[in-house]
């Protein structure tokens, strides 16, 4: 009842006015209509683009959006394709899984008497530049 | 050379003879020799809200097929002497002219007149086509209804299509008080949707049927009407003034919009 009033008293509030609906909808339909696409070719279009998208990542289904848009008469394609994650043949850094073991590693070892020397050559040449 | 505007909607009924009627009578009131031609072949109205019925006697039709010469199918308008009316024929349908012909009949008419205006035919078919044909500009006149303006939106993109680079919108019987609830399409809601110039708004007045009735455009009637004014303004602009759009905001003071809630809710 509150919101009601609130909505009848402050009009831009409310958004499901018949005004923001014929907005909605003449935007739709001047976009298929300027167009000249026939449904048929935007759901091509649209399972084919999924296609190769879905060549590289797996998509969210159920939050995609595929739409005609129009502005000042130019008609644009707006696709909305929400990415999960991208397919693992395509990882760029690679996981842990493939971790070399141990063993293999080749060792590492120390030589504490020359670790001075190699400071003080780095510092003379520091004072030489 | 005059100038030849085409006034079209696509949609029938939105008031684009009421709009060349009175766009016509405007501009001859500012002394300009006026022609306004209708282009509805068959379904000719351009002559009754001019009150110039009972004097048609010869339509372009005849001028066409050889039986009249061009001035003698003009109707003088009595009260304004530099407007004529061009009938079309009641007899025949769109399809008895072509493209050509009207070419022909406009470009005589443009060496004499300042404006030739041409009120075309609801639709997209062949009557469009003619009504089209030899306008170098055109006025889409809508309303601020879903239909009206996707059919406005068709005839842009057509008018475009055929040359015609110079368009003028009039959005006709808009509702201030509806726009104010939010009940119907803004100006800026329309313009912003169908992207040409704006030349004109005309509020929703009764008026207009009164004039109608009475074959007595409203520009011509000696007290002032928020219609009139609106297409007086119209014609200014078309003649290059530049003129202030009329002020339909509703003022929106709390009391009413508290009034509105309890007659709404009713």
């Amino acid at each position: 009842m509150l919101i009601e009033l609130l909505e009848k008293i402050f009009p831009t509030l409310n958004d499901r006015s018949s005004r923001q609906e014929v907005k909605n909808r003449l935007k739709l339909v001047l976009a298929h209509d300027r167009s000249d696409l026939t449904p048929q070719m935007i759901e091509s279009m649209r399972r084919e683009i999924l296609e190769v998208v879905s060549k590289y990542v797996d998509l969210d289904a159920d939050a995609m959006d595929f739409a005609l848009e129009n502005t000042s008469r130019v008609t644009s394609l707006v696709a909305n394709l929400p990415i999960l994650r991208v397919k693992p043949e395509f990882y760029t850094v690679k996981g842990m899984s493939e971790e070399t073991p141990v063993e293999d590693l080749p060792e590492i070892s120390i030589d504490e008497s020359a670790i001075g020397d190699l400071q003080e050559t780095s510092d003379l040449r520091n004072e030489n530049s | 050379m005059g100038r030849v505007i085409v006034i079209t909607s696509g949609k029938g009924g939105v008031g684009k003879t009421t709009t060349t009627a009175n766009i016509g009578m405007a501009l001859a009131q500012r002394n300009r020799k006026v022609v306004v031609v209708d282009a509805d072949f068959g379904l000719r109205n351009l002559d009754l809200l001019l009150g110039l019925e009972n004097r048609v006697v010869y339509t372009a039709v005849d001028v066409l097929s050889g039986q009249c010469r061009l001035e003698q199918a003009l109707v003088k308008d009595k009260r304004r002497g530099n407007l004529v009316l061009l009938p079309a024929a009641q007899n025949r349908t769109k399809d008895s002219v072509n493209p050509a012909q009207m070419r022909q009949l406009i470009s005589a008419l443009a060496k004499v007149f300042d404006y030739v205006l041409v009120d075309s035919p609801a639709g997209i078919e062949m009557g469009f086509q003619n009504a089209i044909a030899a306008a170098t500009e055109a006025i889409v006149v809508t309303t601020p209804e879903i239909s009206a303006v996707r059919d406005a939106d068709r005839v842009i993109g057509l008018l475009e299509a055929n040359n015609i680079k110079k368009s003028g919108l009039i959005i006709n019987r808009i509702r201030p008080k509806m726009v104010a609830v939010n009940d119907m399409m803004s100006v800026d809601d329309v313009t912003e949707i169908l992207a040409i110039p704006l030349l004109g708004v005309v509020p929703d007045d009764e008026k207009v049927i009164v004039s109608t009735n009475k074959g007595e455009p409203l520009v011509l009637s000696g007290t002032p009407t928020q219609a009139g004014t609106a297409f007086e303004n119209i014609a200014r602009r078309l003649d290059g003034e530049k003129v202030e759009f009329l002020d339909l905001t509703v003022k929106d003071d709390l009391l009413s919009k508290i009034k509105n809630f309890f007659t709404k809710s009713i």
